[in-house]
């Protein structure tokens, strides 16, 4: 292995300028193959991260839909923390009440998306309870439109601006500035306690919410527990992470079949340029190919040697195109997260180790085949015909 | 004996059309013999150099390798026979451009997985012996035809073959450094190896000490 390796390795440094634009050829195809197995699996190690930063086995949606996919909600949610709290799997229960609201600052009216949460878990910093009549509200919100602690600002339920008029706003405090663990980038969110926005909409006897999460005392109970609440609340879904999951990415198949064609044509026009490449440069030296052959070089040398040359051109261009895949993750990315309803912290693009393995792997071994065909001639040249035809 | 044809013809197949290069002809070769094959352009002396190196099989006749016959052998065998005991020599050095003078006279070597130490010096005493000694580290563009076809012809000895086989090594050089071969030759032949050169070099071939003639395939 030895020898065919130290060969292939100097014929590749044959010709230094054309087999670099060989390799920086096949390093695009190799970037795009990278950024195509990061896409194909980026969005659901992306989105499984989120969820478990989160730290809640089991979420409980209104029946039918994922987590925040539409606003229908689920009332009555003391009488299911209650029941839920109850089995002794459970540790504890917590809700998120999520609204659009119209909002009147300094003079300027917009809208906001408006947070009611039992819990704080889903804020970065661990807070002390909100005075009466106050909220908190984001980083965005509050750069964007300079809002300070201590101010006060009106809120119309619901955010309708036609209705404004006619509706009487409600009066609250700004008493801090957060960052919320799931707000996209730019966004407007003001944070309430859960009651306090429940009895600002005027549904404090409905006790809506729009997700109910789970947190178990052991997690791998959740499949068990969450086929047992399917089953006693016909009102809900409940999901587990992975099925949460397994639900997301159906609905976001056409990112992983988008991921699959590119990341196909690639791999192709990667088989065929290191093909091409390792073809030409077996047919520019047939004769010395022949000669080799003629002094007692066996055709497993050549073979290996001539494959060696395939699978070390496919190497070299991973090497690459991974460092130019990986720029161009980190772009695609950018303009992909800046779509609207995304939390900050999810990635399309996940650098994965596994995803730069597999990419390396699939890269090696279209080297390998693409160096098949010529490897294959070179240790069935005809050496006499070849020496011949070489001299005429 | 080395090596020995017996009776062999050649035939080749041009646009469908049989071409007979070789017509039922015999040569053995000795220990220590060096004999020089000379005849018009196109008349089979590469395509019986070739049948002699084993490099090929003839269409009808035998090759006979210490009398054992050799074209029934696998081409792995034929191959390793090649490596340890054939050298030869072509027209064109057929040098890896990519190697150094040094480099391209180990392949052999190499492929014989013969220990770094044992390699360095043999290809010394190769280039040494070809009076080569200081462009050892040269690559092949960096040195003149005569030079080359040294380094082509260092090659060839480097397994310390039984009989060395050249396919016109002067038809790429001027005549002094045709000379230098021709006095190469010699002086290999005096130390004891077998040789078989084709050529149309007067000189080269009134080195050899027996000169055969072919014409059309047969010895004239």
């Amino acid at each position: 292995m030895k020898f065919p390796l130290y060969l292939a390795l100097r014929n590749l440094l044959r010709h230094p300028g054309r087999n670099l634009l060989y390799i920086l050829g096949v390093s695009i195809t190799a970037a795009l193959l990278l950024d195509m197995t990061l896409l194909s699996g980026g969005i659901r190690v992306s989105l499984q991260r989120v969820l478990k930063q989160m730290g809640y086995e089991i979420r409980l949606s209104p029946r039918g839909t994922l987590p925040f996919e539409t606003d229908a909600q689920i009332n009555g949610f003391s009488t299911i923390q209650s029941r839920v709290e109850n089995m002794p799997e459970v540790d504890h229960v917590d809700a998120l009440l999520g609204t659009t609201i119209a909002v009147n600052a300094k003079g300027q009216t917009f809208t906001s998306f408006a947070l009611g949460a039992k819990m704080q878990s889903l804020i970065s910093e661990r807070i002390a309870p909100l005075p009466a009549r106050s909220v908190a509200i984001n980083q965005y919100l509050a750069k964007a439109k300079d809002i300070h602690p201590g101010q006060h600002i009106q809120i119309w339920f619901p955010g309708n601006a036609q209705a404004l008029d006619t509706i009487e706003p409600q009066i609250v405090r700004v008493d801090r500035v957060l960052s919320f663990e799931l707000d996209a980038e730019g966004q407007y969110t003001i944070f309430f306690p859960l009651q306090m926005l429940q009895e600002l909409m005027g549904q404090r006897q409905q006790d809506p919410v729009s997700v109910i999460m789970v947190k178990l005392k052991d997690s791998t109970a959740a499949p068990r527990i969450n086929e047992q609440l399917n089953k006693e609340f016909p009102q809900i879904t409940a999901y587990t992470i992975s099925s949460v999951i397994d639900a997301v990415d159906k609905q976001l198949s056409y990112f992983k079949q988008f991921a699959y064609i590119l990341g196909g044509i690639s791999l192709a026009v990667t088989f065929v340029l290191v093909f091409i490449i390792t073809t030409i440069s077996f047919h520019d030296r047939l004769g010395e190919i022949a000669l080799l052959r003629a002094i007692g070089l066996s055709n497993r040398t050549l073979f290996i040697t001539i494959l060696f040359e395939g699978i070390l051109t496919s190497l070299a261009s991973a090497v690459f195109g991974f460092i130019l895949g990986r720029f161009v993750a980190d772009w695609l990315d950018w303009i992909l997260k800046s779509a609207p309803g995304l939390p900050e912290n999810f990635s399309f693009f996940v650098m994965e180790p596994s995803s730069f393995i597999r990419a390396g792997i699939v890269l090696l071994a279209t080297g390998f085949f693409a160096g098949l065909y010529p490897a294959s001639a070179a240790a069935r040249l005809p050496v006499a015909e070849t020496l011949r035809e070489e001299i005429l | 004996m080395i090596v020995e044809a017996r009776n062999v013809e050649k035939v080749y197949h041009q646009m469908e059309r049989p071409v007979a290069a070789l017509r039922g002809i015999s040569l053995q070769v000795q220990k220590g013999d060096y004999i020089a094959i000379v005849g018009p352009s196109g008349c089979g002396k590469s395509t019986f150099l070739h049948l002699l190196g084993i490099l090929d099989t003839p269409t009808s006749g035998e090759v006979f390798w210490h009398d054992q016959p050799v074209d029934s052998w696998k081409e792995q065998r034929r191959t390793r026979l090649r490596l340890e005991k054939i050298g030869f020599v072509f027209q064109r050095f057929y040098l890896l451009p990519m190697l150094t003078a040094e480099e391209n006279v180990e392949l052999p070597l190499r492929e014989m997985n013969v220990p770094t130490s044992e390699r360095r010096t043999r290809v010394r005493e190769l280039l040494a012996y070809v009076n080569l000694a200081d462009r050892a580290n040269h690559l092949p563009s960096q040195l003149s035809g005569g030079e080359m076809q040294r380094i082509a012809i260092a090659r060839a000895l480097a397994n310390k073959p039984e009989f060395l086989l050249a396919d016109e090594p002067t038809g790429e050089l001027d005549a002094a450094t045709g000379t230098e071969v021709a006095d190469l030759f010699r002086r290999f032949n005096d130390d004891g190896l077998t040789l078989v050169v084709v050529t149309h070099n007067a000189e080269l071939a009134s080195s050899a000490k027996k000169m055969l003639r072919m014409k059309d395939g047969k010895w004239e």
